[in-house]
């Protein structure tokens, strides 16, 4: 029976999980922390972290690994297991926060060029604090504005899906969704002016 | 800027232009330094929303999962994200459910009839058996007159309500009618019988009648419980399961 339970769940590939990252998946997301998140707390704890660095680290890390992605300095290798570049991100950054030993972060780095990064184009970090401002914006517009964003740029739904969920014509919703990023871009940009 | 570039721009960012499109557009990007600042706004402006979601996302997965402490910053979070909370979930079960039901329509019909086999029909000799309506009816039923063994069969409900034989054949006669809901209440009633000895075969059909109501996620249990348990069903059940979890 439990034979027959796991087979149920397929294994993802790595070429799964990679277009799964791509088109923001959201199983593959749920997949990822479950497969990979032990491993990354164990490391952390092994460095002397706690379980909230373990869970910080590992978020920054798969956001990273998200980004680079996206935006191709990730590519899928031959020789590395995008779990395993995934762990490496997170052992990565959690070295570089501690800035303990400062000698073992340059061999890790070194690690990760064996991986098949330079480190210099690695990564582009969450920035805490800008993504912490878009937040605070953001929420600024109305939840309705809001969830028609997320929708359509983060759970990747169609137009015509949304309009269906709030009852609209096509037209209407890509209208609205149009108005709802206009202000979102007054609001968002105005604010870093005044920084 | 007018929705018309707004757009453009997208469906550039997106990679839904042609190839001429493309090009059309990347030379405009060229000779226009303006344009190029509002799509840079716009990418940054969509990236931040996706990187938001995803923020949302993976806290709630590990709250979820590994979540056995909580944080302050998690509360106000849960509170001001409901609303897209709520929309991640739908979206969430709405996916799951596509997952399981993508492609079983066919396979389950096949499935169905690759394992439904109609009970023989009993010797009508002990106790409701030696009841006169009961043997008219099971004759009909052993010849494949189905409406009519029913017309037997549903008046003696008032009489023997709780009958788990009468209960168990009404509902495999239910399922040759074709009536699906009707079938899996009969049967159901006998499954949650303790003490009868259809029990498991009732439990069997009921897996069967729920494969047929594109019910996958109750089949798959009904068919775990038999499963994993001694009894005649017990091999057709786990050879059905590895069926079903492999399409």
């Amino acid at each position: 029976m439990l034979r027959v339970l796991q087979k149920s769940k397929k294994e993802l590939t790595d070429q799964d999980l990679f277009e799964g990252l791509l088109q923001n998946d959201q199983a593959t997301f749920e997949y990822l922390y479950k497969k990979v998140y032990p491993m990354v707390r164990q490391q952390v704890h092994q460095l002397g972290g706690q379980e909230e660095d373990a869970r910080d680290v590992f978020q920054e890390g798969l956001i990273a690994t998200w980004q680079n992605a996206k935006s191709g300095k990730f590519q899928l290798q031959n020789n590395t297991k995008l779990s395993t570049y995934l762990v490496q991100v997170c052992k990565w950054r959690w070295l570089e926060k501690t800035k303990k030993a400062s000698s073992r972060l340059e061999h890790q780095m070194e690690e990760m060029v064996e991986v098949g990064e330079a480190p210099s184009v690695l990564t582009r970090w969450l920035e805490k604090e800008d993504q912490q401002k878009f937040q605070t914006q953001f929420e600024k517009l109305s939840e309705r504005c809001q969830e028609i964003l997320q929708r359509f740029y983060f759970a990747k739904e169609s137009i015509h899906h949304i309009a269906k969920v709030f009852g609209l014509e096509d037209k209407t919703a890509k209208n609205e969704k149009y108005r709802c990023m206009q202000r979102l871009k007054k609001i968002y940009f105005n604010s870093s002016m005044d920084r | 800027m007018n929705q018309e570039i707004f757009e453009k721009i997208e469906a550039y960012l997106q990679g839904r232009m042609s190839v001429e499109e493309k090009e059309q557009f990347q030379q405009q990007l060229n000779q226009d330094p303006g344009l190029q600042k509002i799509m840079e706004e716009q990418l940054a402006l969509t990236n931040a929303i996706e990187t938001e979601g995803l923020k949302n996302k993976l806290n709630s997965i590990y709250d979820h999962q590994f979540g056995t402490h909580k944080q302050k910053g998690n509360v106000i979070f849960l509170k001001r994200f409901r609303p897209i909370l709520a929309a991640a979930s739908v979206a969430l079960l709405v996916l799951a459910a596509w997952l399981i039901f993508r492609n079983t329509e066919q396979p389950n019909e096949q499935l169905f009839s690759q394992y439904y086999e109609r009970p023989a029909g009993l010797p009508t000799t002990l106790g409701i058996q030696t009841n006169e309506a009961f043997s008219e009816g099971m004759i009909e039923y052993k010849l494949g007159n189905f409406s009519e063994a029913q017309q037997f069969w549903l008046p003696l409900l008032a009489q023997f309500p709780e009958n788990d034989t009468l209960q168990f054949y009404l509902g495999i006669n239910y399922l040759e009618l074709s009536q699906l809901d009707s079938a899996d209440n009969y049967l159901n009633k006998v499954a949650e019988k303790e003490e009868s000895k259809l029990r498991m075969n009732a439990k069997w059909y009921s897996s069967l009648v729920q494969l047929r109501q594109e019910k996958k996620d109750e089949a798959f249990s009904t068919l775990s419980e038999i499963a994993l348990d001694t009894n005649p069903f017990q091999a057709q059940a786990s050879a059905l399961l590895e069926e079903l979890s492999e399409n």
